[in-house]
């Protein structure tokens, strides 16, 4: 099983029902490919970087989908993607390496989670300690501030 | 040396926060310790999409910073470098070349 995530931008000055009704084009195109939709992230419109086809902003939109073959289906729907007017840049990226990869990362800092805990709360405990030794000391700055060098 | 960890101690109150080490008038002044933004700040992923956090790395022109601003780990400097090139194939961020105006709350990065 593969993931994808199709990024693309669609002409920033159509109507709300071309826009959803382009949206819903791609989105159809996946299924029928065999693919599974499992996220849809529509940003709305955003300022472009630069200039693309002579417009300066674009509706975002990203679409998560997994798909057993994916070279098929991709190329497909960015053959469809190219020659649609109403978009005017679009990028597929595979993900499911990287997904697997935060996963494990994830888990990884939840193992170490409590550790880290600690950790902290010691730093906290030595420098609440460090604070208290500070404060007994007349005349001394208040605590937070570094000691002066040599003293 | 600034950089040497003998130096500093191996006390953990030398490295709370990215500006431990200030320049002292009359002294010889340390240069501010350089910390991996996505270490800590614990993000496991660095993501095309999030430009907000990619800007930081870059220069006025939208040139990705070298490691030696960054102060990023060889490895997030890589991730850096694949998100930050996504980023511009989307139009999310610009090729280099552009002036590019930063957000006025966020600090530029090293």
């Amino acid at each position: 099983m593969r993931i994808y995530e199709l990024g693309f931008i669609l002409k920033p000055d159509l109507p709300h029902e071309t826009a959803g009704g382009a949206i819903e084009a791609v989105q159809q195109a996946l299924v029928d490919g065999g693919a599974t939709i499992d996220k849809v992230d529509d940003w709305g419109k955003r300022k472009l970087a630069y200039r693309v086809q002579g417009f300066w902003n674009g509706h975002y939109v990203f679409i998560q989908y997994s798909v057993q073959d994916g070279f098929a289906i991709t190329s497909e729907v960015e053959r469809r993607l190219r020659v649609a007017d109403n978009i005017i840049k679009y990028m597929t990226i595979r993900i499911d390496e990287d997904l697997k990869r935060l996963k494990k990362a994830q888990a990884r800092r939840a193992k170490r989670a409590p550790r880290l805990a600690a950790k902290l709360a010691a730093r906290e405990a030595a420098k609440a300690a460090e604070a208290k030794a500070k404060a007994g000391v007349p005349g001394q700055p208040a605590p937070g501030q570094p000691p002066a060098p040599g003293a | 040396m600034p950089d040497n960890p003998t130096s500093e101690g191996p006390k953990p109150a030398a490295r709370s926060g990215p500006h431990a080490r200030k320049k002292r008038p009359g002294k010889r002044y340390f240069r501010r310790r350089k910390v991996d933004y996505f270490s800590v700040n614990r993000i496991d992923q660095i993501d095309y999409k999030d430009v907000d956090t990619l800007k930081q790395f870059l220069g006025g022109r939208g040139k990705i910073n070298p490691r030696r601003r960054t102060g990023l780990s060889a490895k997030h400097q890589r991730e850096l470098r694949k998100a930050v090139k996504r980023a511009r194939n989307l139009a999310l961020l610009p090729f280099a070349g552009a002036i590019v105006k930063k957000k006025p709350g966020v600090k530029p990065h090293a």
